[in-house]
This record gives C-alpha cells, structure tokens and sequence, in this order.
C-alpha cells in the first residue's frame, strides 16, 4: 500500500546548529595564520602602504569638515566643501606619484592646507581656499619663497608642479629674498 | 610704568580698552606676541604651514592680530579676553621685536609695501594690535590688502622670525628670564 504521508522533516536542532558552526570555527588557528600571513605581505607591499598612509590622510580631510567659524579663535573660517573636495583631489595627484605630505591643516584663511617638510631646510604647503584660489607655496627656512599658482584641473601642468614641488623637498635651491 | 608692572606680573588680567593709550608709538624693540595653538607645530617648529592664522581681511581689523608688549604680558596671549572668549590656556606663545617685522616686499605690480603695526585695543584687551599693509613712503599709511604672493611672502618670512616665548620669559615665575651668558 501506498503511503502518501509527506517525508519527515529533519529537525534541525540548536545542538547541530552549534557543532557545525564549531565545526567550522576549529579551523580558527588556520585563519589566524592565513590572516598573519596577509597582514604581513599587506606591510612588504608599497602599494597597499601607501594606500593607507593616503587613507589616513583622506580621513584626516574629512574631519576638516567638522569645523566651525572662528575654530582658531580668530576669526578663520571653516573650510568649504569646494575647498575640502579640491584637497581631495590634490591628495588623489599626490598619490599617484607617491608624494606624501606631512599634514593636512585647515587654512588660517579658509580653506585647507597640506604641508611638506623634508630633511633639508626646504618646505612646502599647497592651499585650496574656500574663494578658489589653489597654489604651491615653496619656500626655506631663511624666509626665501616662491608662490605658485595651480590649476588643479589641467593634469599636464599639475603633474610639472608636482614634479618641481619634489625637486623642491629634494633640497633644490630657491632663489634669495 | 605700566609696561613694566605688566612685564614683572604686577597683574594677572589684559589691561581693559580704556587703560591703554593708542598714541604711545611703537619702537623697535618693542615685543608683539602671538598664541600658536599646539596642532600647528611639528616638532617644535614654526613655519607658514603651522602658523596657519595669519590673515588678512578687507578691512584693517581682519589683518593679523598680536598683542603689544607694552601693555601686555606673554600670558595675556592665551587669556580667555584676548581670545575672542575662547579657552586658549592650551596654546603656546610666540614673539617677535616690532624691528623684525619683514618689508618692504614687492607685489606682482610693482609696489613696495610695508606692514606697519596698527594698536586696535578691544574692549577686554587692550593690548590687541594688528599687522597692518600699506604701500612703502605712504603718509598716510592707507591701509591695502596685499596680494597672494606679498601675503605668502609675509608667511614664511613671519615663521622663521617667530619664537617660543620661553626664550625670553619664565612662565612659571612670569618673569623675563635674564640671559646667564654673554652672546
């Protein structure tokens, strides 16, 4: 005789659920070693260090967003979403050719800057200022200093600019004040 | 007098608007002192990308402000009235002698202009003066808002000439220190 009663169902119970999580989870000290592993080849890779140093500098920009008027206690601004999106973009240059800057600060004038400083008395700060204005400040520790004005959306004369700004931080020389 | 019992600490609050006298004129050796907040130093170090509070503004008052040291005190810098209202008991204070003020410098057109310092007291502090702009041998020394270059130019000459107030003064004692070698 034909039985038409559905097939029992399998109950799966909380027990089985756990062993076979736990099952899985046994394997925790593998994962470990294949983490370790990564994190190790993620320290060796230039590619994935610059990544995160410009990480940090992006989520450094962020913050600059938090600021209110007056954050300096005399009278600066804060910096304008133009001003921290043009920055973005400046970083974004800077890392493609792995030019890495020191700082990112928010401009006494309103705005954001990004400094340099080198092992020689050569430093740099380049500002994207919240009434548009973008330039290169060069200059040394004997007040010698050079402005350059940056059209950030001209690639060819931005890629120059970068190039001459780590001329610059290589310790070549700026002309007398 | 009142520079004096203010360099000695005689006083613990900035002389007030009505207790100053603008007509007394600068002199070279006259100190001007600034509060640097912590965040804009590396390493100890000032330069323009540190020092990023020096300003100018349409009009004279939004030029940068020091405080003169004839009616204030190093202190007088992070004190609450002199700070807009803002704790700045955190900051730092640097100086620098009226005779280091950089200039004349030249603009992208031409002119020679040169930053005299203008005493603008405020109602609680009134020490507060600004660095002014105005173009070389001008009598009345017109007040003009200097270029992008000429204000870059001021920057980075103003960070190496700015030093750590400790140089000069002991804060614990709030009494200038006085030199124990011959230079």
């Amino acid at each position: 005789m034909y039985n038409y009663a559905p097939p029992p169902t399998p109950r799966i119970t909380l027990v089985e659920a756990v062993d076979r999580t736990s099952a899985r989870t046994l394997r925790i000290p593998t994962f470990r070693r294949l983490n370790e592993g990564w994190e190790r080849s993620a320290g060796s890779s230039e590619y994935l260090t610059r990544f995160r140093i410009f990480e940090e500098m992006i989520h450094e920009l962020d913050n600059l967003s938090h600021l209110t008027n007056d954050w300096n206690a005399y009278g600066s601004p804060a910096p304008s979403p133009n001003a921290i999106e043009a920055a973005d973009r400046i970083l974004n240059a800077l890392q493609t050719i792995f030019l890495r800057p020191t700082r990112i600060l928010p401009s006494a004038e309103g705005g954001v800057a990004i400094t340099f400083l080198s092992a020689s008395q050569n430093r740099a700060v380049m500002e994207a200022l919240n009434n548009g204005e973008r330039f290169i400040l060069l200059y040394d520790l004997n007040g010698n200093n050079e402005t350059i004005e940056w059209q950030i959306t001209d690639p060819s004369s931005s890629m120059a600019l970068l190039e001459r700004l780590r001329n610059h931080l290589r310790g070549s020389r700026l002309a007398s004040a | 007098m009142k520079g004096l019992e203010i360099i000695f600490g005689a006083r613990d609050l900035p002389l007030l608007e009505n207790q100053v006298d603008t007509n007394s004129a600068f002199s070279d050796e006259e100190l001007l002192y600034r509060r640097v907040s912590t965040s804009e130093l590396t390493g100890g170090e000032l330069d323009p990308s540190r020092l990023n509070s020096i300003s100018f503004d349409k009009e004279i008052d939004g030029a940068p402000s020091v405080l003169r040291g004839r009616f204030s005190s190093p202190l007088d810098a992070i004190h609450v009235d002199c700070a807009g209202g803002k704790d700045k008991s955190d900051c730092l204070v640097y100086f620098m002698a009226v005779g280091e003020i950089p200039g004349p410098l030249r603009s992208g057109d031409g002119r020679d202009l040169v930053f005299p310092i203008v005493h603008r007291p405020l109602p609680r502090c009134g020490a507060h003066s600004v660095i002014g702009c105005c173009e070389e041998g001008n009598p009345e020394k017109t007040y003009v808002v200097p270029s992008r270059k000429v204000r870059n130019d001021l920057r980075a000459k103003l960070a190496t000439r700015l030093l750590p107030i400790t140089q000069i003064f002991d804060i614990a004692t709030k009494k200038p220190i006085t030199p124990s070698f011959t230079p």
